[in-house]
């Protein structure tokens, strides 16, 4: 069965932002995912913040520190090598993860 | 590597919070901003970005707790809380790092001292394929009794296919002269193969060639020589060394790290001559001894060699029936080094690991112990929210620390026991290698420490984890019920320290009995009083049996006048062990054929020689100055000798003549006729700790052709034994003197006492009685720091119980016994099952004794006995405690 939870949900949506996007600091991020969600997904802004670094320390995304276009200092994260190919295969499961609990819906 | 970054994160935790709280208040302030430019006031749009946000210094904790520097930090904490748990109970901490650090450094420096002399291999090329041939008696099969001869040598070489080469070596006392003063040097004779065999090549120069044998003399000296006596200076190849007044060429020196000895030689040889091709003592037919070392052919062991040799032995012998019957025995070089030591180091390396174990039961007795007192503590800390998995690591960190610390001061004992054996030297010579605190033994001492730490550590850390908090809180610390259960452990770990000292015991008073009644054992002299000078005549300046004599007469009337002194004897051999024995016929007796022929030591002794030695004349007359040349040849022999020859008949007026009948050499000397018995004095053989009588024919010294004896050597050695009043001490200083007197030119070696030599064939079982004793004594000790421990506890758990029984009407008499019983029954549980483990044991030390057997029923129940009554003591303290309870009182608590 294919290995998924919340974490990985958020770890998801992070890893496809910035795949999307290129460069972008942590409430670039909160915000995309609402737009991009259609306002449907709206996570504690704060919590966003342990996966960022957490996944700064597995290597899957870079930081570096740079002015927004207000002139104000943010830490910008981008997307590594590693980190794309971290992506398909939360991709992959969570596809799996939506099909299984589609069916489990449709089951009669 | 992440787990790099993360470690690395740990050392730069203020600039990593730091970071965090940036990126953080960024995000609150991009908020806020946004907000304001929707419309709200500056209060509002802040009020919003936090509950958007949710609580920053819990989401700042959060994203640390994503590092491993988190745990690793935590890790340091708990060392901290140990440190201070640790120090709060000093009295634990102590006893359970002195106990343990005692067991791990005993135990690492025995066994660096072991790993020197049996398991490093010796430093020479491929150490395992050198073999040493020698002679073992029949009845002692695995033991070098005899040398084997030169022309063993030439035979074995020629037709061995064993060996890829062959070398013979021995020993050849040397003195230098000619260059600064006079020394007095290990010299080695050696076939110029020799260090072929070894595999040894020159560090400076050369060594032997094949032709070195027929040109004018070489020799090859020892680093060790050419450092200290040279300065390594590099003109000493090509001088000229004077060596027992012979010119030698030095041609080489040996590389630093060469070492070959045989048969426990205590000390490596200095310099090195070749046997040269003319000399008389090395003929083809030579019966002069040598040591044969080989080197093993590729892939063939010593077990395979071993028949081809016997077999040639066997071949060879056959011509030359007069040598005493004996077998080939073939052993490593690097046993034949340890062999007098390493029966004592593997009976020491033993005992050490007992009581390592021992330390070990005994630290974790306490441990255990102090847990159960602490469980409110960790059903407390559980109530918090401590999880299981977090007091486990806490409590094991805590054990670690408790390890670590022992390991450390452990390391240092080690060091300092190596230290301490090098210069004690008990066995009187050190392996050929530095001993050092090796490697491989820290490691294992290491992994000893933590492995121990962690299973010992683990238990309690266990039985914690599941401690049930409501249960835990609820029983009081006097509980009964619960506290049968937590002691069961902690009697099992007693229970093994008393059989652990059972056997550690039974082996100790095995070996001391061993010892005492070696020491007991009538030797037919008298070994007080005494002191024993060794003299080496040069032929050069005595070079005939009337010099010697007169000498020895001169010498002897000088010492006798000497204050004090009592009598004075002289002798042409004086050994306590390994004396060899010449055949010898007995007139009346011509039907005895060539294999049947008597065997005794021939001792050519002066008059006073018996009295000097304390040896008794049983029947007969000693010799008497009335016994010169011209007289009838005489002869004493010992009692031994007249049981085993003359079936107990009265032997005197018998005629004897040593020497093989078949040899023509024989028919030279003279028929002695039998005037006296003496006592039988016993000594040992190699390696052998019982003490024998052996057949011994003593001569007049004025009747015998000593010269011819000492052909071979440059010298004739003599001796004299000097007895003096009881309690006169005679300076060694005051012999000199006399000596000097009649010769100022002769060395004199040092002065020894009978009973230093008698001291010294004992050195083995005196140093394994006492080391046991004192290991066994160690073991009593911890074991009863154990019994005490427990019952002092389980008293303590009972308080309420014992407290009900009084009031129920106990009296202080059926306490006192309740208590005293559960002690006993735990020792004599352990009693048991250590005696089972000692029969098995001490099945192999029945080499190691003498005088007792290793099933000496005396001895177990000694040792029952001395168990029992020391854990009687230590449970009678627990006991009366138990028995003067204040009933009231003990009802009020809690």
């Amino acid at each position: 069965m294919a290995k998924t939870d919340l974490q990985g949900t958020v770890d998801l949506l992070v890893l496809k932002t910035l795949a999307q996007t290129g460069e972008l600091h942590g409430y670039g991020i909160v915000l995309h995912i609402q737009t991009a969600s259609d306002e449907l997904l709206r996570v504690e802004e704060g919590s966003l913040y342990p996966a960022l670094h957490r996944m700064e320390q597995n290597g899957w995304i870079s930081a570096s520190w740079a002015l927004t276009e207000t002139n104000r200092r943010a830490k910008y994260y981008k997307l590594t090598a590693a980190g794309r190919k971290h992506l398909q295969e939360v991709e992959k499961n969570f596809e799996q993860l939506v099909k299984g609990v589609r069916a489990m819906l449709r089951y009669a | 590597m992440s787990i790099f970054r993360r470690i690395s994160n740990l050392f730069s935790r203020g600039n990593l919070e730091r970071e965090i709280q940036d990126e953080l208040r960024s995000h609150l302030d991009m908020r806020t901003e946004e907000n304001i430019s929707a419309g709200m006031t500056l209060e509002q749009a802040r009020r919003d970005a936090l509950l958007r946000f949710g609580n920053p210094a819990v989401m700042q904790e959060k994203i640390v707790a994503e590092d491993a520097a988190l745990t690793l930090e935590s890790f340091f904490a708990d060392v901290r809380y140990a440190l201070r748990q640790l120090l709060r109970n000093r009295g634990f901490a102590a006893v359970a790092i002195l106990t343990l650090s005692l067991g791990i450094g005993a135990t690492t420096g025995i066994f660096s001292i072991l790993n020197a002399w049996i398991i490093q291999p010796l430093p020479l090329k491929n150490p395992q394929q050198l073999v040493i041939f020698w002679r073992a008696a029949a009845d002692v099969p695995n033991e070098p009794a005899y040398y084997f001869s030169w022309r063993d040598y030439l035979y074995f070489r020629e037709r061995s296919h064993s060996f890829q080469s062959l070398g013979a070596s021995f020993e050849r006392g040397y003195t230098l002269t000619g260059s600064g003063e006079p020394a007095s040097l290990h010299g080695g004779i050696a076939s110029n193969s020799l260090f072929n065999t070894l595999g040894v090549t020159a560090f400076r120069g050369r060594l032997f060639l094949d032709d070195d044998n027929t040109g004018p003399p070489v020799a090859v000296i020892s680093y060790a020589l050419w450092t200290q006596r040279f300065h390594q200076s590099m003109s000493v190849l090509g001088e000229s060394l004077t060596l027992n007044e012979k010119p030698f060429k030095v041609v080489g020196i040996l590389p630093p790290g060469f070492s070959y000895r045989v048969l426990d030689q205590p000390h490596d040889i200095d310099v090195w001559t070749l046997i040269q091709a003319g000399d008389p003592q090395y003929k083809q037919d030579s019966v002069t001894a040598v040591a044969i070392i080989g080197r093993l052919n590729q892939g063939v062991t010593i077990a395979q060699a071993k028949p081809e040799i016997a077999l040639l032995q066997a071949e060879n012998d056959r011509h030359y029936p007069d040598i005493p019957k004996s077998t080939a025995y073939l052993s490593s070089l690097q046993q034949d080094n340890t062999r007098e030591v390493r029966a004592s180091l593997l009976v020491l390396g033993g005992a050490v690991g007992l009581l390592l174990l021992i330390a070990c039961t005994n630290t974790a007795s306490l441990i255990v112990g102090r847990n159960i007192q602490r469980e409110k503590e960790f059903a407390i800390r559980a109530a918090l929210g401590s999880s299981a998995r977090r007091l486990l690591i806490q409590l094991l960190v805590e054990n670690l620390v408790l390890y670590g610390i022992s390991g450390a001061l452990g390391l240092l004992i080690a060091f300092a026991s190596v230290r301490g054996f090098v210069a004690w030297n008990p066995f009187g010579s050190l392996p050929a290698q530095p001993i050092t605190v090796s490697l491989p033994v820290l490691a294992v001492a290491a992994l000893l420490t933590v492995a121990s730490g962690l299973i010992f550590g683990a238990y309690p850390a266990f039985r914690a984890s599941r401690l049930n908090v409501n249960q835990a809180l609820r029983s009081s610390s006097s509980g009964a019920s619960a506290a049968t259960g937590k002691l069961r452990s902690r009697n099992i770990i007693v229970l093994t320290q008393i059989a652990l000292s059972v056997i550690l015991l039974i082996g100790a008073s095995l070996l001391l009995t061993t010892f005492l009644r070696l020491n007991s054992q009538p030797l037919g002299f008298n070994p007080a009083d005494t002191h024993v000078i060794n003299l080496a005549l040069p032929h050069k300046r005595y070079s005939s049996d009337t010099q010697l004599t007169q000498f020895a007469d001169r010498l002897s009337e000088r010492l006798r006048a000497l204050p004090g002194v009592d009598s004075v004897g002289m002798s042409y051999f004086l050994r306590l062990s390994d004396a060899g024995t010449d055949p010898f016929q007995i007139e009346s007796r011509a039907d005895l054929t060539a294999e049947h022929l008597p065997q005794a030591t021939p001792i050519t002794v002066g008059p006073g020689y018996f009295q000097a030695m304390g040896i008794a004349t049983v029947a007969g007359r000693d010799f008497a100055d009335s016994d010169v040349q011209a007289t009838r040849p005489v002869a004493v022999i010992n009692e031994e000798a007249v049981q085993r020859y003359f079936a107990g008949k009265n032997p005197i007026g018998e005629h004897i003549r040593i020497g093989d009948p078949k040899d023509p050499e024989t028919q030279k000397n003279p028929w002695l006729e039998v005037v006296g018995i003496v006592a039988s004095t016993k000594s040992t053989r190699y390696n052998q700790i019982a003490w024998e009588s052996r057949p011994e024919v003593y001569t007049d010294y004025q009747q015998q052709q000593i010269h011819q004896y000492f052909a071979n050597s440059d010298y004739t050695t003599m001796f004299f034994v000097v007895r003096t009043q009881p309690g006169v001490a005679l300076g060694d200083a005051a012999i000199q003197k006399t000596i000097w007197s009649q010769d100022p030119n002769l060395p004199v070696g040092a002065v020894k006492s009978l009973g230093e030599m008698v001291a010294g064939l004992q050195t083995q079982p005196r140093i394994r009685a006492r080391l046991l004793t004192v290991f066994a004594g160690l073991t009593l000790l911890l074991a009863a720091i154990g019994i005490y421990g427990v019952m002092a506890q389980s008293v303590a758990q009972r308080y309420r119980e014992i407290g009900i029984r009084m009031a129920l009407g106990a009296d202080r008499q059926s306490v006192l016994a309740l208590v005293l019983k559960q002690g006993i029954t735990l020792t004599l549980a352990g009693v048991v099952l250590g005696t089972v483990l000692g029969l098995i044991a001490v099945r192999f030390m029945k080499t190691l004794l003498y005088g007792v057997t290793s099933t000496n029923p005396a001895t177990y129940v000694g040792v029952a006995a001395v168990v029992c009554l020391v854990a009687l003591v230590a449970s009678f303290l627990p006991a009366r405690r138990a028995a003067s309870i204040n009933p009231v009182r003990s009802l009020r608590t809690e």
